[in-house]
């Protein structure tokens, strides 16, 4: 399917989106979302889509097409209203309390932004990682955390490119360093899968660079399977391998980045507004 | 210079005049008279003469005469009655410190694990805080016998009252992002607490407990007049035994322990932003 047959796919309501195949075997399997808030408008309104193990997508859309929105309800951070999300393996919305929390285990999230504990060092805030896996009271600080847990910490910063800043207070990184963190923790979580909510919108285009090829490097090298939400055309063909672009709460384009290109994807941003 | 007029008047001078000279109307100018008898009636009912204090100004000057100078002749036992009135002070704070911590976190609307042990939580402080800490005191005498551990746990229960409320309200106040980070990765409610609330409102806690410590420095010196241990009891026999001078002693011995852990409060204050 050619872009200009996609977009006539996005401008039909009910017409079958275009369809990018994920790479099997399923890690995320998204069907038929639909969530509306109390007292607005419906934000998703039966999105469906799937991500293969190790795959880079990215996830388009205008303000307020739900984006943040999807990527919540994928971990239940927000509850949806009806449809099925399988993730790892598990149906998540059938989970409850301490299953639930070791399905979210297996995922690392990248917020845009404050995801770090200020008042804590940079390691202290990867060690945090260690959570995911049950670590428990092992895990909440550096000075009291166990050697082999601290040289795994440090061994995660050294990933991301921040050994050196390891005792620095989160709340004197830069943003871009504060995004590293916040991979290097989830690298700590051993994560198998990374949703990521505009990572790099708050900061300047070289840092933003700098983190999104991070999390390219990590896809290419170690596998992680990686969602980002971004509003950067460039992000999305240069860093994914896909891009699903949400509009009226469904998703209006699923395509590898081959069949895309930024005319058609700017296009349908102007179509969206 | 010309004091610039009051803008209602330059401005608009036909307007009506502000609401405060405007005459007032019947449910206020009944408020008003009431308000003035029970001024009035007060006055009476606490015997309140100028004549009455003038003539018992010599008697202070009397007094304050005979306090000088302080003596000297009992300062061992007025020493260690001094120390014992800090032990107290110091363990009371300490140990309500510690309960608070666990009373603040269900008295914290997103910490609380049910709605019902917030609103517990909340009334035991209420209750802790608005009986004032002689009553306490006297009631731990009953309970425990005359001494420093009645006045201790006195010491204990205000501090809770004080410290329970300041501590929910730090925690309340604190950023819910880095929390709702490591909900998002899997993290329990005890982790959440300690990883990312904890260090974030440790600040304005460690505060609170110093204000706490200075505050139960000053009342327990007077939780001694009931019997609770501490140096009250030393001040009330040198009244009682009309020598003064002593009692010039223990005033001064006071004033500088509240004097010193107040300035040892500020100092440690000013380190830890
Ligand atoms: N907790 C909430 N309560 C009510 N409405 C909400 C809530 N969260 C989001 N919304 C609404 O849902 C819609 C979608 O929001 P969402 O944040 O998912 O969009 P988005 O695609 O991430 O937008 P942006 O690009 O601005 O981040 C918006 O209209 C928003 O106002
Ligand atoms: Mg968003």
């Amino acid at each position: 399917m050619t872009p200009a047959e996609a977009l006539v796919a996005a401008e039909a309501p009910m017409g079958a989106p275009m369809r990018g195949a994920p790479v099997e075997p399923v890690v995320l399997a998204v069907e038929d979302i639909r969530k509306s808030f109390p007292g607005g408008r419906r934000v998703l309104a039966g999105a469906s889509f799937a991500v293969g193990k190790g795959e880079a997508v990215a996830l388009l859309g205008a303000n307020g097409a739900g984006k943040s929105t999807l990527l919540r309800c994928c971990l239940r951070l927000i509850e949806p209203d009806s449809g099925r999300i399988e993730l790892l393996g598990a149906d998540i919305r059938a989970l409850r309390g301490a299953r639930l929390r070791a399905q979210r285990a297996r995922v690392g999230f990248v917020f845009q932004r404050h995801n770090l504990v200020p008042r804590l060092s940079a390691l202290s805030n990867v060690l945090h990682g260690a959570l995911a896996r049950g670590a428990g009271a092992a895990a909440w600080f550096q000075a009291t955390a166990p050697k082999r847990l601290r040289a795994e910490a440090l061994d995660c910063l050294d990933r991301v490119g921040l050994a050196d800043s390891a005792a620095m207070r989160a709340d004197r990184l830069s943003g871009g360093q504060s995004q590293r963190v916040a991979v290097a923790r989830a690298l700590m979580q051993r994560a198998e899968i990374v949703l990521a909510d505009e990572p790099v919108a708050s900061l300047d285009p070289a840092a933003g660079e700098e983190v999104m090829a991070l999390f390219a490097e990590l896809n290419a090298r170690e596998g992680l399977t990686f969602l980002f939400t971004t509003h950067s055309i460039e992000h999305a063909l240069g860093y994914a391998r896909r891009a699903i672009a949400l509009k009226d709460g469904r998703v209006a384009i699923d395509a590898p980045r081959a069949e895309l290109d930024p005319v058609s994807l700017r296009d349908f941003y102007e179509r969206s507004s | 210079m010309i004091p610039p007029a009051p803008p209602s008047a330059s401005l608009n001078p036909s307007a009506a005049p502000p609401p405060r000279f405007a005459r007032p109307d019947l449910p206020s100018f009944v408020a008003w008279v009431l308000f003035l008898g029970l001024i009035v009636s007060a006055f009476k009912g606490t015997g309140f003469s100028a004549e009455d204090f003038l003539a018992g100004l010599p008697g202070i000057a009397r007094i304050a005469g005979e306090m000088f100078p302080p003596s000297l002749e009992r300062l061992d036992k007025v020493g260690l009655a001094l120390v014992e009135t800090f032990h107290m002070a110091l363990i009371g704070t300490f140990a309500g410190v510690i309960l608070s911590l666990p009373l603040a976190v269900l008295a914290t609307r997103h910490l609380t694990p049910h709605a019902a042990l917030y609103h517990a939580a909340r009334a035991t402080i209420a209750f802790f805080r608005t009986v004032p800490d002689l009553i306490w005191a006297l009631i731990f005498v009953i309970a425990v016998g005359l001494g420093p551990f009645a006045g201790t746990l006195a010491i204990m229960i205000d501090t809770i009252g004080f410290c329970g409320r300041f501590f929910a309200e730090a925690m309340e106040e604190t950023d819910r992002a880095p929390q709702e980070a490591l909900g998002a990765i899997g993290a329990g409610r005890s982790s959440v607490i300690a990883a990312a609330v904890v260090p974030a409102a440790l600040p304005s806690m460690l505060a609170t407990s110093l204000f706490a410590l200075e505050k139960a420095t000053r009342s327990s010196v007077v939780l001694g007049l009931v019997g609770a241990g501490g140096i009250g009891i030393e001040l009330q026999v040198s009244m009682e035994l009309f020598r003064y001078a002593e009692a010039s002693t223990i005033i001064l011995a006071i004033l500088v322990l509240v004097i010193a852990v107040e300035q040892a409060g500020a100092w440690l204050r000013r380190r830890t932003i």
